[in-house]
Protein backbone atom coordinates (compact mmCIF):
# COMPACT_ATOMS: atom_id res chain seq x y z
CA UNK A 1 0.00 0.00 0.00
CA UNK A 2 1.69 3.19 -1.03
CA UNK A 3 -1.08 5.89 0.06
CA UNK A 4 -3.08 4.92 2.68
CA UNK A 5 -5.56 7.59 4.00
CA UNK A 6 -8.25 7.31 7.33
CA UNK A 7 -11.60 9.27 8.13
CA UNK A 8 -10.22 12.24 6.24
CA UNK A 9 -12.28 15.44 6.70
CA UNK A 10 -12.48 18.65 5.41
CA UNK A 11 -14.73 21.46 6.52
CA UNK A 12 -15.31 24.55 4.70
CA UNK A 13 -17.91 26.77 7.54
CA UNK A 14 -21.07 24.81 6.87
CA UNK A 15 -20.19 22.76 4.36
CA UNK A 16 -18.44 19.27 3.92
CA UNK A 17 -16.42 18.84 1.28
CA UNK A 18 -14.94 16.16 2.39
CA UNK A 19 -16.67 13.57 5.24
CA UNK A 20 -14.87 10.81 6.91
CA UNK A 21 -13.52 9.53 3.56
CA UNK A 22 -11.04 6.43 3.75
CA UNK A 23 -9.24 4.23 0.46
CA UNK A 24 -6.23 3.65 0.00
CA UNK A 25 -3.83 3.16 -2.96
CA UNK A 26 -1.34 0.32 -4.24
CA UNK A 27 1.84 0.63 -5.29
CA UNK A 28 2.09 1.02 -9.30
CA UNK A 29 -1.70 1.04 -10.00
CA UNK A 30 -3.95 3.46 -11.80
CA UNK A 31 -6.31 5.09 -9.29
CA UNK A 32 -9.63 6.62 -10.72
CA UNK A 33 -11.71 9.04 -8.94
CA UNK A 34 -14.85 10.30 -10.02
CA UNK A 35 -18.24 11.79 -8.91
CA UNK A 36 -20.38 14.72 -9.70
CA UNK A 37 -19.08 18.65 -9.46
CA UNK A 38 -18.33 19.54 -5.99
CA UNK A 39 -18.37 16.09 -4.55
CA UNK A 40 -15.06 16.90 -2.51
CA UNK A 41 -12.41 15.28 -5.36
CA UNK A 42 -10.48 18.05 -6.05
CA UNK A 43 -10.64 18.83 -1.95
CA UNK A 44 -9.49 15.42 -1.25
CA UNK A 45 -6.24 16.41 -3.69
CA UNK A 46 -5.65 19.18 -1.68
CA UNK A 47 -5.74 17.51 1.61
CA UNK A 48 -3.21 14.80 0.14
CA UNK A 49 -0.68 17.39 -1.45
CA UNK A 50 -0.89 19.51 2.31
CA UNK A 51 -2.18 22.76 0.55
CA UNK A 52 -5.09 22.13 3.03
CA UNK A 53 -5.45 20.79 6.10
CA UNK A 54 -8.18 18.66 7.57
CA UNK A 55 -8.84 16.40 10.37
CA UNK A 56 -7.92 12.47 9.99
CA UNK A 57 -4.89 10.29 8.89
CA UNK A 58 -2.91 10.32 5.76
CA UNK A 59 -0.11 7.94 5.68
CA UNK A 60 2.37 8.13 2.55
CA UNK A 61 5.07 5.13 1.89
CA UNK A 62 5.10 4.08 5.60
CA UNK A 63 4.98 7.54 6.77
CA UNK A 64 2.71 10.17 7.89
CA UNK A 65 2.09 13.06 5.91
CA UNK A 66 -0.58 15.52 7.65
CA UNK A 67 0.57 18.71 8.57
CA UNK A 68 3.58 18.40 6.35
CA UNK A 69 3.63 21.87 3.89
CA UNK A 70 3.05 21.09 0.42
CA UNK A 71 6.96 21.45 -0.70
CA UNK A 72 7.84 18.76 2.14
CA UNK A 73 5.09 16.13 0.86
CA UNK A 74 6.54 16.62 -2.55
CA UNK A 75 10.00 15.74 -1.21
CA UNK A 76 8.21 12.69 -0.31
CA UNK A 77 6.93 11.95 -3.45
CA UNK A 78 3.98 13.42 -4.34
CA UNK A 79 3.45 15.73 -7.41
CA UNK A 80 0.23 16.30 -9.02
CA UNK A 81 -1.28 18.42 -11.49
CA UNK A 82 -3.96 21.00 -11.49
CA UNK A 83 -7.66 21.13 -12.72
CA UNK A 84 -7.06 24.88 -14.01
CA UNK A 85 -3.71 24.74 -15.23
CA UNK A 86 -1.32 25.76 -12.60
CA UNK A 87 2.68 27.25 -14.15
CA UNK A 88 5.12 30.09 -13.53
CA UNK A 89 3.29 31.84 -16.58
CA UNK A 90 6.10 34.43 -17.32
CA UNK A 91 8.68 31.66 -17.57
CA UNK A 92 9.29 29.63 -20.39
CA UNK A 93 8.50 26.35 -20.28
CA UNK A 94 11.85 24.83 -19.83
CA UNK A 95 12.19 26.69 -16.73
CA UNK A 96 8.78 25.85 -15.26
CA UNK A 97 10.71 21.92 -15.50
CA UNK A 98 14.16 23.04 -14.54
CA UNK A 99 12.38 24.81 -11.12
CA UNK A 100 10.35 21.14 -10.29
CA UNK A 101 13.59 19.64 -10.69
CA UNK A 102 15.71 22.44 -8.46
CA UNK A 103 13.63 22.23 -5.58
CA UNK A 104 11.63 18.79 -6.14
CA UNK A 105 14.39 17.10 -3.95
CA UNK A 106 15.70 17.95 -0.77
CA UNK A 107 19.18 18.83 -1.52
CA UNK A 108 18.18 21.13 -4.44
CA UNK A 109 20.36 19.60 -6.94
CA UNK A 110 18.92 19.99 -10.40
CA UNK A 111 19.82 16.76 -12.64
CA UNK A 112 20.20 18.06 -16.02
CA UNK A 113 19.28 14.76 -17.84
CA UNK A 114 16.15 14.55 -15.65
CA UNK A 115 15.40 18.06 -17.24
CA UNK A 116 16.03 16.38 -20.69
CA UNK A 117 14.24 13.34 -19.76
CA UNK A 118 11.00 14.34 -18.63
CA UNK A 119 10.95 17.41 -21.94
CA UNK A 120 11.20 14.49 -24.59
CA UNK A 121 9.35 12.02 -22.82
CA UNK A 122 6.34 14.75 -22.54
CA UNK A 123 7.42 15.61 -26.47
CA UNK A 124 7.92 18.95 -25.55
CA UNK A 125 11.20 19.51 -27.53
CA UNK A 126 9.99 22.23 -29.68
CA UNK A 127 7.95 24.29 -27.30
CA UNK A 128 10.63 24.37 -24.02
CA UNK A 129 11.33 27.75 -25.35
CA UNK A 130 7.74 29.24 -25.22
CA UNK A 131 6.81 31.36 -22.20
CA UNK A 132 4.26 29.10 -20.62
CA UNK A 133 1.49 31.58 -20.63
CA UNK A 134 1.65 31.48 -24.10
CA UNK A 135 1.44 28.15 -24.77
CA UNK A 136 -1.59 26.01 -25.84
CA UNK A 137 -4.16 24.40 -23.04
CA UNK A 138 -2.53 20.68 -24.18
CA UNK A 139 1.23 21.94 -24.37
CA UNK A 140 0.35 23.60 -20.54
CA UNK A 141 -1.05 20.55 -19.32
CA UNK A 142 2.10 18.41 -20.72
CA UNK A 143 4.29 21.10 -18.78
CA UNK A 144 3.08 20.62 -15.37
CA UNK A 145 2.54 17.25 -16.02
CA UNK A 146 6.79 17.26 -17.26
CA UNK A 147 7.46 19.29 -14.03
CA UNK A 148 5.64 16.86 -11.63
CA UNK A 149 7.69 14.39 -12.91
CA UNK A 150 10.95 16.13 -12.89
CA UNK A 151 10.41 16.28 -9.12
CA UNK A 152 11.02 12.43 -9.33
CA UNK A 153 7.54 11.51 -7.74
CA UNK A 154 6.55 8.02 -6.42
CA UNK A 155 2.93 8.95 -7.39
CA UNK A 156 1.67 11.04 -9.57
CA UNK A 157 -2.09 12.96 -8.95
CA UNK A 158 -3.76 14.36 -12.37
CA UNK A 159 -6.95 16.71 -11.61
CA UNK A 160 -9.44 16.05 -14.25
CA UNK A 161 -6.43 16.20 -17.10
CA UNK A 162 -8.93 15.95 -20.12
CA UNK A 163 -11.27 18.65 -19.68
CA UNK A 164 -11.19 21.18 -22.36
CA UNK A 165 -9.01 18.63 -24.70
CA UNK A 166 -9.88 17.40 -28.18
CA UNK A 167 -10.55 13.28 -28.69
CA UNK A 168 -6.95 13.09 -30.38
CA UNK A 169 -5.59 15.51 -27.31
CA UNK A 170 -7.26 13.11 -24.72
CA UNK A 171 -6.03 9.75 -26.40
CA UNK A 172 -2.86 11.34 -26.63
CA UNK A 173 -2.63 11.94 -22.93
CA UNK A 174 -4.45 8.32 -21.73
CA UNK A 175 -1.34 6.53 -23.89
CA UNK A 176 1.27 9.30 -21.93
CA UNK A 177 -0.38 8.27 -18.61
CA UNK A 178 -0.16 4.65 -19.47
CA UNK A 179 3.21 4.87 -20.70
CA UNK A 180 4.31 6.63 -17.11
CA UNK A 181 2.46 4.17 -15.13
CA UNK A 182 3.94 0.79 -17.24
CA UNK A 183 7.54 2.25 -18.37
CA UNK A 184 8.09 4.23 -15.30
CA UNK A 185 6.35 2.45 -12.83
CA UNK A 186 4.97 5.04 -11.08
CA UNK A 187 1.75 5.15 -9.23
CA UNK A 188 -1.08 7.24 -10.83
CA UNK A 189 -4.51 8.81 -8.86
CA UNK A 190 -6.51 10.80 -11.66
CA UNK A 191 -9.63 12.50 -10.98
CA UNK A 192 -12.00 12.44 -14.28
CA UNK A 193 -15.09 13.02 -15.88
CA UNK A 194 -15.07 11.06 -18.65
CA UNK A 195 -15.74 7.48 -17.61
CA UNK A 196 -14.29 5.92 -21.06
CA UNK A 197 -10.84 7.49 -19.82
CA UNK A 198 -11.51 5.61 -16.19
CA UNK A 199 -12.75 2.41 -17.70
CA UNK A 200 -9.83 2.00 -19.74
CA UNK A 201 -6.86 3.56 -17.72
CA UNK A 202 -7.94 2.28 -13.90
CA UNK A 203 -7.06 -0.20 -11.96
CA UNK A 204 -9.32 0.75 -9.08
CA UNK A 205 -12.08 3.65 -8.92
CA UNK A 206 -13.62 5.47 -6.67
CA UNK A 207 -16.50 7.25 -6.83
CA UNK A 208 -17.40 10.38 -4.12
CA UNK A 209 -20.33 12.09 -3.59
CA UNK A 210 -20.91 14.57 -1.02
CA UNK A 211 -17.27 14.11 -0.11
CA UNK A 212 -18.07 10.81 1.10
CA UNK A 213 -17.31 7.08 -0.84
CA UNK A 214 -20.18 5.51 -2.95
CA UNK A 215 -18.11 2.82 -3.88
CA UNK A 216 -14.56 1.68 -4.84
CA UNK A 217 -13.75 -1.63 -6.92
CA UNK A 218 -13.03 -2.59 -10.45
CA UNK A 219 -13.71 0.09 -13.05
CA UNK A 220 -16.33 -2.99 -14.57
CA UNK A 221 -18.40 -3.78 -11.45
CA UNK A 222 -18.11 0.01 -10.23
CA UNK A 223 -20.00 0.91 -13.21
CA UNK A 224 -22.70 -1.20 -12.83
CA UNK A 225 -23.28 -0.50 -9.90
CA UNK A 226 -26.86 0.54 -9.09
CA UNK A 227 -26.01 3.17 -6.37
CA UNK A 228 -23.19 4.66 -8.50
CA UNK A 229 -26.16 4.74 -11.93
CA UNK A 230 -28.37 6.15 -9.93
CA UNK A 231 -26.69 8.85 -8.60
CA UNK A 232 -23.50 9.73 -10.80
CA UNK A 233 -23.46 7.69 -14.08
CA UNK A 234 -27.04 8.36 -14.93
CA UNK A 235 -27.28 11.95 -15.30
CA UNK A 236 -23.59 11.82 -17.05
CA UNK A 237 -24.03 9.30 -19.40
CA UNK A 238 -27.58 11.54 -20.11
CA UNK A 239 -25.01 14.78 -20.34
CA UNK A 240 -22.56 13.04 -22.59
CA UNK A 241 -25.62 12.14 -25.08
CA UNK B 1 13.44 26.50 -30.87
CA UNK B 2 15.70 25.40 -27.56
CA UNK B 3 15.85 27.58 -24.21
CA UNK B 4 17.98 29.77 -25.89
CA UNK B 5 15.91 32.58 -26.08
CA UNK B 6 16.06 32.89 -22.03
CA UNK B 7 19.78 32.86 -22.26
CA UNK B 8 19.69 35.68 -25.04
CA UNK B 9 17.49 37.43 -21.91
CA UNK B 10 20.26 37.06 -19.55
CA UNK B 11 22.78 38.50 -22.01
CA UNK B 12 20.40 41.70 -22.31
CA UNK B 13 19.53 42.28 -18.81
CA UNK B 14 23.45 42.74 -18.33
CA UNK B 15 24.29 44.59 -21.06
CA UNK B 16 21.32 46.80 -21.02
CA UNK B 17 23.05 47.93 -17.24
CA UNK B 18 26.69 47.53 -18.46
CA UNK B 19 25.75 50.44 -21.11
CA UNK B 20 23.67 52.33 -18.99
CA UNK B 21 26.69 52.39 -16.05
CA UNK B 22 29.17 53.23 -19.22
CA UNK B 23 27.52 56.08 -20.37
CA UNK B 24 26.92 57.22 -16.76
CA UNK B 25 30.28 56.80 -16.02
CA UNK B 26 31.24 59.61 -19.08
CA UNK B 27 28.43 62.27 -17.58
CA UNK B 28 30.94 63.81 -15.13
CA UNK B 29 33.50 64.45 -18.02
CA UNK B 30 31.05 66.79 -19.35
CA UNK B 31 29.63 68.01 -16.06
CA UNK B 32 31.74 67.91 -13.27
CA UNK B 33 31.58 71.63 -12.60
CA UNK B 34 27.90 71.83 -12.66
CA UNK B 35 27.05 71.30 -8.89
CA UNK B 36 23.33 70.49 -8.74
CA UNK B 37 23.11 68.17 -11.86
CA UNK B 38 26.09 66.35 -10.30
CA UNK B 39 24.21 66.15 -6.95
CA UNK B 40 20.70 65.02 -9.27
CA UNK B 41 23.04 62.13 -10.55
CA UNK B 42 24.16 61.16 -7.04
CA UNK B 43 20.97 61.17 -5.86
CA UNK B 44 19.35 59.40 -8.77
CA UNK B 45 21.53 56.56 -8.23
CA UNK B 46 20.68 56.19 -4.51
CA UNK B 47 17.44 56.36 -5.25
CA UNK B 48 17.65 53.36 -8.23
CA UNK B 49 19.13 51.07 -5.77
CA UNK B 50 15.96 51.61 -3.51
CA UNK B 51 14.15 51.26 -6.42
CA UNK B 52 15.75 48.46 -7.65
CA UNK B 53 15.64 46.55 -4.16
CA UNK B 54 11.83 47.80 -3.94
CA UNK B 55 11.37 45.93 -7.29
CA UNK B 56 12.82 42.16 -6.69
CA UNK B 57 10.63 41.94 -4.04
CA UNK B 58 7.41 44.15 -5.87
CA UNK B 59 8.16 43.14 -9.13
CA UNK B 60 10.21 39.79 -9.36
CA UNK B 61 8.04 38.07 -5.86
CA UNK B 62 5.29 39.52 -6.10
CA UNK B 63 4.67 40.74 -2.68
CA UNK B 64 3.70 44.29 -2.34
CA UNK B 65 5.25 45.36 0.39
CA UNK B 66 5.30 49.33 1.23
CA UNK B 67 8.24 49.47 4.04
CA UNK B 68 10.70 49.87 1.78
CA UNK B 69 11.43 53.76 2.96
CA UNK B 70 11.21 52.05 6.55
CA UNK B 71 14.16 50.05 5.53
CA UNK B 72 16.13 52.65 4.08
CA UNK B 73 15.72 55.04 6.90
CA UNK B 74 16.23 51.70 9.36
CA UNK B 75 19.22 51.02 7.77
CA UNK B 76 20.43 55.10 7.55
CA UNK B 77 19.98 55.16 11.27
CA UNK B 78 22.07 51.86 12.30
CA UNK B 79 24.94 52.86 9.76
CA UNK B 80 25.32 56.35 11.50
CA UNK B 81 25.03 54.90 15.12
CA UNK B 82 27.12 52.22 14.78
CA UNK B 83 29.52 54.63 13.39
CA UNK B 84 29.46 56.95 15.84
CA UNK B 85 28.99 54.61 19.33
CA UNK B 86 32.32 52.39 18.02
CA UNK B 87 33.76 54.61 16.30
CA UNK B 88 34.18 52.07 13.09
CA UNK B 89 34.82 53.41 9.50
CA UNK B 90 31.55 54.40 7.58
CA UNK B 91 32.54 51.82 5.06
CA UNK B 92 31.68 49.24 7.40
CA UNK B 93 28.66 51.57 8.74
CA UNK B 94 27.25 50.96 5.22
CA UNK B 95 27.67 47.37 5.91
CA UNK B 96 26.05 47.18 9.92
CA UNK B 97 23.36 49.34 7.88
CA UNK B 98 22.65 46.60 5.45
CA UNK B 99 22.71 44.14 7.78
CA UNK B 100 20.30 45.78 10.47
CA UNK B 101 17.79 46.69 7.75
CA UNK B 102 18.02 42.80 6.22
CA UNK B 103 17.54 41.77 9.49
CA UNK B 104 14.55 43.80 9.86
CA UNK B 105 13.35 43.21 6.34
CA UNK B 106 12.87 39.27 8.26
CA UNK B 107 10.90 40.18 10.63
CA UNK B 108 8.75 42.61 9.08
CA UNK B 109 7.97 39.20 6.83
CA UNK B 110 7.13 37.02 9.35
CA UNK B 111 4.03 37.98 9.90
CA UNK B 112 3.06 38.85 5.79
CA UNK B 113 3.78 35.50 4.60
CA UNK B 114 0.50 34.14 5.55
CA UNK B 115 -1.37 37.88 4.22
CA UNK B 116 -2.47 38.27 0.63
CA UNK B 117 -1.77 41.25 -1.00
CA UNK B 118 -3.82 44.15 0.18
CA UNK B 119 -2.99 42.97 3.42
CA UNK B 120 0.97 42.95 3.11
CA UNK B 121 1.21 46.74 2.01
CA UNK B 122 -0.97 47.34 5.21
CA UNK B 123 1.31 45.49 7.62
CA UNK B 124 4.75 47.10 5.74
CA UNK B 125 3.17 50.22 5.33
CA UNK B 126 2.33 50.17 9.11
CA UNK B 127 5.73 49.59 10.03
CA UNK B 128 6.80 52.75 8.09
CA UNK B 129 3.96 54.82 10.34
CA UNK B 130 5.37 53.34 13.59
CA UNK B 131 9.21 54.38 12.83
CA UNK B 132 8.66 58.19 13.04
CA UNK B 133 7.06 58.24 16.16
CA UNK B 134 9.35 55.65 17.48
CA UNK B 135 12.50 57.79 16.29
CA UNK B 136 11.18 60.56 17.89
CA UNK B 137 10.72 58.75 21.15
CA UNK B 138 12.46 59.04 24.37
CA UNK B 139 13.48 55.11 23.42
CA UNK B 140 15.06 56.69 19.70
CA UNK B 141 16.60 59.46 21.51
CA UNK B 142 17.93 56.75 24.07
CA UNK B 143 19.61 54.58 20.90
CA UNK B 144 20.95 58.11 19.60
CA UNK B 145 18.28 58.71 16.56
CA UNK B 146 18.23 62.48 17.92
CA UNK B 147 14.73 62.38 18.24
CA UNK B 148 12.56 64.80 16.28
CA UNK B 149 16.04 66.76 15.04
CA UNK B 150 17.56 63.94 13.73
CA UNK B 151 21.38 63.20 13.62
CA UNK B 152 23.02 66.89 12.62
CA UNK B 153 26.50 65.51 12.47
CA UNK B 154 27.56 62.38 10.62
CA UNK B 155 31.60 61.25 10.75
CA UNK B 156 32.74 61.57 7.13
CA UNK B 157 33.64 58.97 4.72
CA UNK B 158 36.95 58.48 4.04
CA UNK B 159 39.92 56.95 1.72
CA UNK B 160 43.26 56.77 2.58
CA UNK B 161 43.71 60.53 3.41
CA UNK B 162 41.09 61.82 1.11
CA UNK B 163 37.94 62.94 2.84
CA UNK B 164 34.73 63.01 0.81
CA UNK B 165 32.70 66.45 1.08
CA UNK B 166 30.24 68.16 -0.37
CA UNK B 167 32.20 70.84 -3.16
CA UNK B 168 33.98 67.98 -4.49
CA UNK B 169 30.64 65.65 -6.14
CA UNK B 170 32.89 63.52 -8.85
CA UNK B 171 34.38 61.59 -6.10
CA UNK B 172 31.00 60.68 -4.55
CA UNK B 173 29.53 60.54 -8.21
CA UNK B 174 32.30 57.74 -8.84
CA UNK B 175 31.79 55.94 -5.20
CA UNK B 176 27.85 55.74 -5.92
CA UNK B 177 28.26 54.32 -9.79
CA UNK B 178 30.46 51.54 -7.86
CA UNK B 179 28.29 50.80 -5.14
CA UNK B 180 24.81 51.00 -6.66
CA UNK B 181 26.34 48.66 -9.92
CA UNK B 182 27.30 46.12 -7.04
CA UNK B 183 23.77 46.65 -5.76
CA UNK B 184 22.33 46.62 -9.48
CA UNK B 185 24.79 43.53 -10.22
CA UNK B 186 23.56 41.47 -6.86
CA UNK B 187 19.73 42.08 -7.87
CA UNK B 188 20.72 40.59 -11.67
CA UNK B 189 22.34 37.71 -10.47
CA UNK B 190 19.74 36.84 -7.98
CA UNK B 191 17.37 37.64 -10.28
CA UNK B 192 18.54 34.83 -13.24
CA UNK B 193 18.99 32.38 -10.32
CA UNK B 194 17.38 29.29 -9.15
CA UNK B 195 16.54 31.59 -5.76
CA UNK B 196 14.71 34.60 -8.56
CA UNK B 197 12.86 31.60 -10.53
CA UNK B 198 11.82 30.33 -7.29
CA UNK B 199 10.37 34.32 -6.65
CA UNK B 200 9.09 34.55 -9.89
CA UNK B 201 6.80 31.01 -9.44
CA UNK B 202 5.66 31.85 -5.87
CA UNK B 203 4.35 35.12 -7.64
CA UNK B 204 2.90 33.38 -10.52
CA UNK B 205 1.36 30.67 -8.91
CA UNK B 206 1.78 30.07 -5.70
CA UNK B 207 0.17 26.63 -5.99
CA UNK B 208 2.27 25.50 -8.73
CA UNK B 209 5.77 26.62 -6.67
CA UNK B 210 4.67 24.45 -3.56
CA UNK B 211 3.41 21.90 -5.32
CA UNK B 212 7.02 21.76 -7.17
CA UNK B 213 8.92 21.41 -3.96
CA UNK B 214 9.29 25.86 -3.48
CA UNK B 215 9.76 26.37 0.30
CA UNK B 216 7.55 29.95 0.31
CA UNK B 217 8.15 30.22 4.03
CA UNK B 218 11.87 30.04 3.00
CA UNK B 219 12.02 32.10 -0.02
CA UNK B 220 9.89 34.63 0.66
CA UNK B 221 11.79 35.67 4.20
CA UNK B 222 15.00 35.61 2.02
CA UNK B 223 13.43 38.19 -0.94
CA UNK B 224 12.74 40.45 2.20
CA UNK B 225 15.83 40.37 3.51
CA UNK B 226 17.60 40.53 0.51
CA UNK B 227 15.71 43.33 -0.44
CA UNK B 228 15.71 45.36 2.93
CA UNK B 229 19.63 44.71 3.29
CA UNK B 230 20.53 46.05 -0.09
CA UNK B 231 18.18 49.25 1.07
CA UNK B 232 19.47 49.45 4.25
CA UNK B 233 22.88 49.30 2.85
CA UNK B 234 22.32 52.62 0.65
CA UNK B 235 20.49 54.45 3.56
CA UNK B 236 23.83 54.32 5.39
CA UNK B 237 25.47 55.61 1.70
CA UNK B 238 22.92 58.31 1.80
CA UNK B 239 23.16 59.51 4.95
CA UNK B 240 27.05 59.82 5.12
CA UNK B 241 26.33 61.81 1.31
CA UNK B 242 23.72 64.13 2.86
CA UNK B 243 25.93 64.68 5.62
CA UNK B 244 22.59 64.63 7.93
CA UNK B 245 19.61 62.05 8.91
CA UNK B 246 16.22 62.38 10.40
CA UNK B 247 12.26 61.13 9.95
CA UNK B 248 11.56 64.03 6.98
CA UNK B 249 12.57 61.34 4.31
CA UNK B 250 9.12 59.12 5.97
CA UNK B 251 7.45 61.58 4.24
CA UNK B 252 4.87 60.99 1.20
CA UNK B 253 7.43 62.67 -1.39
CA UNK B 254 10.12 60.32 -1.72
CA UNK B 255 7.76 57.27 -1.41
CA UNK B 256 5.53 58.90 -4.41
CA UNK B 257 8.93 59.29 -6.43
CA UNK B 258 9.61 55.64 -5.75
CA UNK B 259 6.28 54.44 -6.99
CA UNK B 260 6.86 56.84 -10.33
CA UNK B 261 10.52 55.14 -10.56
CA UNK B 262 8.95 51.72 -10.43
CA UNK B 263 5.87 52.10 -12.65
CA UNK B 264 7.95 54.11 -15.32
CA UNK B 265 10.87 51.64 -14.92
CA UNK B 266 9.06 48.95 -15.63
CA UNK B 267 7.98 46.50 -12.64
CA UNK B 268 9.56 43.28 -12.69
CA UNK B 269 11.87 44.49 -15.86
CA UNK B 270 15.45 44.35 -14.79
CA UNK B 271 16.60 46.91 -15.09
CA UNK B 272 13.73 49.24 -15.11
CA UNK B 273 14.52 50.44 -11.81
CA UNK B 274 17.62 52.37 -12.87
CA UNK B 275 16.20 53.73 -15.79
CA UNK B 276 13.07 55.21 -14.20
CA UNK B 277 14.85 56.71 -11.59
CA UNK B 278 17.04 58.67 -13.16
CA UNK B 279 14.34 59.97 -15.76
CA UNK B 280 11.82 60.06 -12.71
CA UNK B 281 14.53 62.60 -11.02
CA UNK B 282 14.72 65.01 -14.01
CA UNK B 283 10.71 64.91 -14.14
CA UNK B 284 10.85 65.94 -10.41
CA UNK B 285 13.53 68.22 -11.29
CA UNK B 286 12.01 70.24 -13.92
CA UNK B 287 8.65 69.97 -11.80
CA UNK B 288 10.00 72.23 -9.24
CA UNK B 289 8.82 75.31 -10.88
CA UNK B 290 5.26 74.17 -10.17
CA UNK B 291 6.05 73.39 -6.29
CA UNK B 292 2.72 71.91 -4.09
CA UNK B 293 1.23 70.84 -7.79
CA UNK B 294 4.53 68.62 -8.00
CA UNK B 295 2.83 66.10 -6.22
CA UNK B 296 -0.24 66.17 -7.87
CA UNK B 297 1.40 66.04 -11.25
CA UNK B 298 3.21 62.89 -9.92
CA UNK B 299 -0.03 60.99 -8.64
CA UNK B 300 -1.68 61.50 -11.51
CA UNK B 301 1.29 60.28 -13.69
CA UNK B 302 1.78 56.94 -11.37
CA UNK B 303 -2.04 56.20 -12.31
CA UNK B 304 -1.46 57.03 -16.08
CA UNK B 305 1.72 55.10 -16.03
CA UNK B 306 -0.16 52.03 -13.90
CA UNK B 307 -3.32 52.18 -17.20
CA UNK B 308 -1.31 52.51 -20.00
CA UNK B 309 2.40 51.59 -19.75
CA UNK B 310 2.22 48.39 -17.58
CA UNK B 311 5.25 47.55 -18.18
CA UNK B 312 7.31 50.89 -18.35
CA UNK B 313 10.07 52.20 -19.70
CA UNK B 314 11.80 48.58 -20.40
CA UNK B 315 8.38 46.72 -21.56
CA UNK B 316 8.74 50.10 -24.68
CA UNK B 317 12.12 49.19 -25.28
CA UNK B 318 11.85 45.44 -25.05
CA UNK B 319 8.23 44.03 -24.85
CA UNK B 320 7.40 41.05 -23.38
CA UNK B 321 6.37 38.60 -26.26
CA UNK B 322 6.82 41.14 -29.13
CA UNK B 323 9.61 43.46 -31.17
CA UNK B 324 10.11 46.64 -29.49
CA UNK B 325 11.48 50.18 -30.37
CA UNK B 326 15.01 48.74 -31.17
CA UNK B 327 14.52 45.84 -32.99
CA UNK B 328 11.46 47.67 -35.07
CA UNK B 329 14.03 50.31 -35.81
CA UNK B 330 16.74 47.58 -36.77
CA UNK B 331 13.97 45.80 -38.98
CA UNK B 332 12.74 49.20 -40.35
CA UNK B 333 16.31 49.99 -41.61
CA UNK B 334 16.81 46.59 -42.65
CA UNK B 335 13.96 46.60 -45.17
CA UNK B 336 14.90 50.25 -46.33
CA UNK B 337 18.56 48.71 -47.23
CA UNK B 338 16.38 45.67 -48.78
CA UNK B 339 14.58 48.40 -50.92
CA UNK B 340 16.92 50.23 -52.05
CA UNK B 341 19.27 47.11 -53.06
CA UNK B 342 16.28 45.75 -54.93
CA UNK B 343 16.13 49.41 -57.04
CA UNK B 344 19.69 49.51 -57.96
CA UNK B 345 19.45 45.84 -59.40
N1 LIG C 1 -11.47 27.00 -0.57
C1 LIG C 1 -12.77 26.69 -0.42
N2 LIG C 1 -13.56 27.44 0.37
C2 LIG C 1 -14.87 27.14 0.55
N3 LIG C 1 -15.48 26.10 -0.03
C3 LIG C 1 -14.74 25.31 -0.84
C4 LIG C 1 -13.35 25.56 -1.07
N4 LIG C 1 -12.89 24.60 -1.91
C5 LIG C 1 -13.93 23.80 -2.18
N5 LIG C 1 -15.05 24.21 -1.54
C6 LIG C 1 -16.36 23.56 -1.58
O1 LIG C 1 -16.17 22.21 -1.29
C7 LIG C 1 -16.98 21.40 -2.12
C8 LIG C 1 -16.11 20.44 -2.91
O2 LIG C 1 -15.39 21.16 -3.89
P1 LIG C 1 -14.33 20.49 -4.83
O3 LIG C 1 -13.42 19.67 -4.00
O4 LIG C 1 -13.70 21.54 -5.65
O5 LIG C 1 -15.24 19.56 -5.73
P2 LIG C 1 -14.90 18.75 -7.05
O6 LIG C 1 -13.44 18.90 -7.34
O7 LIG C 1 -15.30 17.34 -6.74
O8 LIG C 1 -15.75 19.32 -8.13
C9 LIG C 1 -17.78 22.34 -2.99
O9 LIG C 1 -19.04 22.53 -2.39
C10 LIG C 1 -16.98 23.62 -2.95
O10 LIG C 1 -17.83 24.72 -3.09
MG1 LIG D 1 -12.40 19.66 -8.96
Amino acid sequence: MLLYCKDLTKKFGEITAVNRLSFDVKAQEIFGIAGPNGAGKTTLYNLITGVYKGIGEINFDGSEINNLDPHRICHKGIARTFQIPQLATSLSAYHNIKIAAHFGNEKNRVDKKVIDDVIAFNGLRDKQGIVADKLSLIDKKLTMVAAAMATQPKMLMFDEPMAGLSPLEIRHLMDLFKKINEERGLTIVIIEHFMKVLTELADRLMILENGAKLCIGPPLEVTQDKRVIESYLGNCYAESK
Amino acid sequence: MGHGGNLMKIKKDLGVLLAVYGLLALLPIFFHNNMSLMNILIISLIWAVVAGSWDLIMGFAGIFTFGQIAFLVIGGYSSVIFCKLFGISPWFGFLIGGIVAGGAGILVGLPCLKLKGAYVALVTFAVHMILEPFLKSDIGRAIGTGGAQGILTVPPLKIGSYVYNAMEPTPWFYTLLIISFIAFFIIYKVVHSMWGYSFIALRDSELFAQSVGVNAFKYKLIVFGISAALTGMIGGVYANYVGMLSTRILGLDLFLILMVMLVLGGMGRFPGALLGAFITMFISESLRYFDTYRLIIFGLLVMVLVIKMPQGIIGLIFPLGKAGIIERTILHFREKKAKKAEMIT
